[in-house]
């Protein structure tokens, strides 16, 4: 079902034709027919941009930004990998040097969400703590979830928010990132680790909270 | 295996993403093992509530500031033109040679015997003409633009690592603006110019390590830095690519573009130029005035008498010189765009797809026709797409042509017709 609603962009074969031949027609110069082909992408671009940079400004400026990076780059883009997963690159890409001057304003250390893999002991997977406080409101779980992800740390908070929101699978995830498929795994296990200890510990408080982990009657799988 | 053990598997199992013999093993322990049953279909709950997540709505002027971007970024830079563009470009070429014939033949109608024989053919003749002159020259024009675009486009292809054609963007700044101030009348023996110059390179590379220390290196040597640099290796090739921004010392950027040339085969390169001089001495005349206005205030402020004063004179001195910080950062900011150029360099590794190792022998012998023979059918639809190209274009050329013809012919017959 994730794939259903995920949907790597060109859904059919005749979608992935037609944007084959979009990009032919922008990389000639084509302006309309580039922007028929990344209006597909800027939602979700925005959307990857808004949970990991936290606020609309900052996500319209690097999904244009990312758009830009696409035009001035289409030439280069060959075709060797779906343009979906060139796309997402270069957002995530985009997304990580935006993240660093929204960190940097803060004074703040970004450690990225790269490659390198935090070497001391277990790296933080998420901090609530720094959260103003997750409040569970009846019927708001949907709210409840996204504070969930924005709780985790930015390289955790990546690959949720590409697998929840942008429905990619794992191998899409791991180009996207540039990190092994490997570590995709490991990471979605951890950061799903923790969000659901941390809505076990909510749900003392809100018994409500169960029912997201089928439990106490009301479960919903 | 053990219950915790393959639990760490459980959210691969729900993904869909899971190898399929852990999936089988999963399938095989839940049937016996009911904790784990349980901890599957709360995990399956957890997961189910995730996709009831929507992404938000784009911002509602988002796609007007984007066209407005897009804009600006083509007015920087111009997208070079594609091959297929080339036929096309001849069409119009032969189509406007065309049109340049029939409008020096449409401009002496006494060739044809037009003169006196038929009003309404005169008349019509004499309406077209300049019509057809003007399509003629205006589309010459043209096709000068495409032409040179074209020629220009050939050169970056064919030119070795160490030869490169450049096209200079529109600046983006309107010289005539900053003239209002009397101050600031150029004067080209003693203010220098003031000009911003961004280099976009693609740069196709053997190894990408290699490459990439080399720019580092050149940014510290033509005494800049890296700005910022981004890379990406392909999962499942030996594929990479990436960017790279450095800044380089402004003199020396042309010898840094030209060595980084050296570094692989350049597949395309261009600069754009912003001219800030006016601009920039605008600024500093205003900011002469400001300091003088300054000192001013400064003078009335110890000659002050009463308090109202003082308070009006202060805030007046905090707007001025907060004014002249603004005006000294603008100056400082483009002191450096200007000093340091900017060299934006898109690099990648040659496509693994693409690098074939050649065949020997027989083999090689079969690959070759083969090759050959894809070449032969590419050569004929290439053709055959010119002439296409070719016959579209010319149709309104052939229109006029034909209307020529008709009424020539048309004429010749009255004239048979009264004679006899």
């Amino acid at each position: 079902m994730k794939r259903e609603r995920g949907a790597a962009l060109p859904a059919g074969d005749s979608s992935v034709l037609a944007e084959r031949e979009l990009i032919k027609k922008a990389k000639a110069g084509d302006n309309a027919a580039f922007r028929q082909l990344v209006d597909a992408y800027s939602k979700r671009i925005y959307n990857i941009g808004l949970k990991m940079l936290g606020n609309s400004e900052d996500a319209a400026d690097m999904t244009q930004e990312t758009l830009l990076k696409i035009y001035r780059n289409l030439g280069g883009f060959r075709g060797d990998s779906a343009f979906s997963t060139w796309v997402y690159r270069i957002s995530v890409n985009t997304c990580r040097d935006a993240l660093r001057a929204v960190y940097r304003r803060h004074e703040r250390v970004f450690s990225g969400f790269g490659e390198e893999e935090a070497e001391d002991g277990f790296p933080e997977v998420a901090d609530y703590s720094a959260l103003p406080e997750i409040i569970y409101i009846e019927g708001e779980e949907m709210r409840y979830l996204q504070r969930l992800i924005d709780g985790l740390t930015p390289k955790y908070r990546l690959v949720v928010t590409l697998r929840e929101l942008s429905g990619l699978s794992y191998q899409e995830i791991a180009d996207a990132a540039g990190i092994s498929v490997g570590t995709v795994k490991s990471r979605l296990n951890r950061a799903r680790a923790a969000m659901r200890s941390q809505a076990e510990q909510d749900a003392e408080q809100f018994p409500q909270l169960l029912r997201l982990m089928g439990k106490e009657g009301g479960a919903r799988a | 295996m053990k219950c915790a053990e393959l639990q760490r598997h459980f959210d691969e199992y729900l993904d869909q993403e899971c190898a399929p013999e852990i999936r089988e093993l999963i399938d095989e322990h839940l049937t016996g093992c009911a904790d784990c049953r349980a901890e599957m279909a709360s995990r399956k709950a957890f997961h189910a509530a995730f996709a009831g997540l929507v992404e938000e709505e784009l911002p509602c002027d988002f796609n007007a500031v984007f066209s407005e971007r897009l804009a600006e970024e083509e007015r920087r830079q111009p997208r070079r033109k594609p091959l297929y563009r080339r036929a096309w470009a001849k069409g119009v070429a032969l189509a406007a040679c065309l049109l340049l014939v029939v409008g020096v033949i449409g401009s002496m109608p006494g060739l044809f015997g037009v003169q006196g024989t038929d009003a309404a053919a005169m008349e019509s003749g004499a309406a077209s003409e300049p019509a057809a002159s003007r399509m003629a020259n205006q589309m010459v024009t043209d096709t000068d633009i495409v032409y040179s675009k074209t020629a220009e486009a050939e050169t970056t292809e064919e030119a070795p690592a160490g030869e490169m054609a450049v096209e200079e963007s529109t600046s983006s700044y309107d010289a005539g603006e900053g003239a209002a101030l009397p101050a600031v009348e150029p004067d080209s023996a003693v203010m220098e110019r003031k000009i911003i110059k961004d280099w976009y390179i693609s740069l196709e590379i053997m190894d990408y390590d290699v490459a990439f220390a080399a720019l580092e290196e050149l940014a510290t040597r033509y005494g800049g830095y890296v700005v910022s640099a981004d890379s990406y290796q392909s999962a499942d090739s030996e594929y990479r690519d990436g960017w790279i921004s450095l800044r380089v010392n402004a003199e020396q950027a042309e010898a840094a573009v030209a060595e980084i040339a050296t570094l692989g085969v350049v597949e395309s390169s261009s600069y754009s130029t912003s001219d800030v001089t006016s601009e920039y001495y605008d600024i500093e005349a205003r900011l002469s005035q400001y300091q003088a206005q300054e000192e001013r205030l400064l003078e009335m402020y110890d000659a002050a008498e009463t308090v109202s004063d003082l308070v009006t004179i202060e805030t007046e001195l905090v707007r001025v010189q907060s004014e002249i910080e603004s005006m000294e950062g603008r100056l400082r900011y483009y002191d450096q765009l200007t000093a340091l150029s900017l060299i934006e360099i898109s690099l990648y590794t040659p496509n693994p797809y693409t690098q074939t190792v050649e065949p020997q022998g027989w083999a090689g012998f079969v690959q070759n026709l083969r090759e050959h023979f894809l070449r032969g059918i590419n050569n004929l639809l290439d053709f055959v797409a010119n002439l296409v190209y070719f016959l579209v274009s010319a149709l309104p050329v052939l229109i006029i042509l034909a209307v020529v013809i008709v009424v020539i012919v048309v004429l010749i017959r009255h004239r048979r017709h009264r004679r006899p």
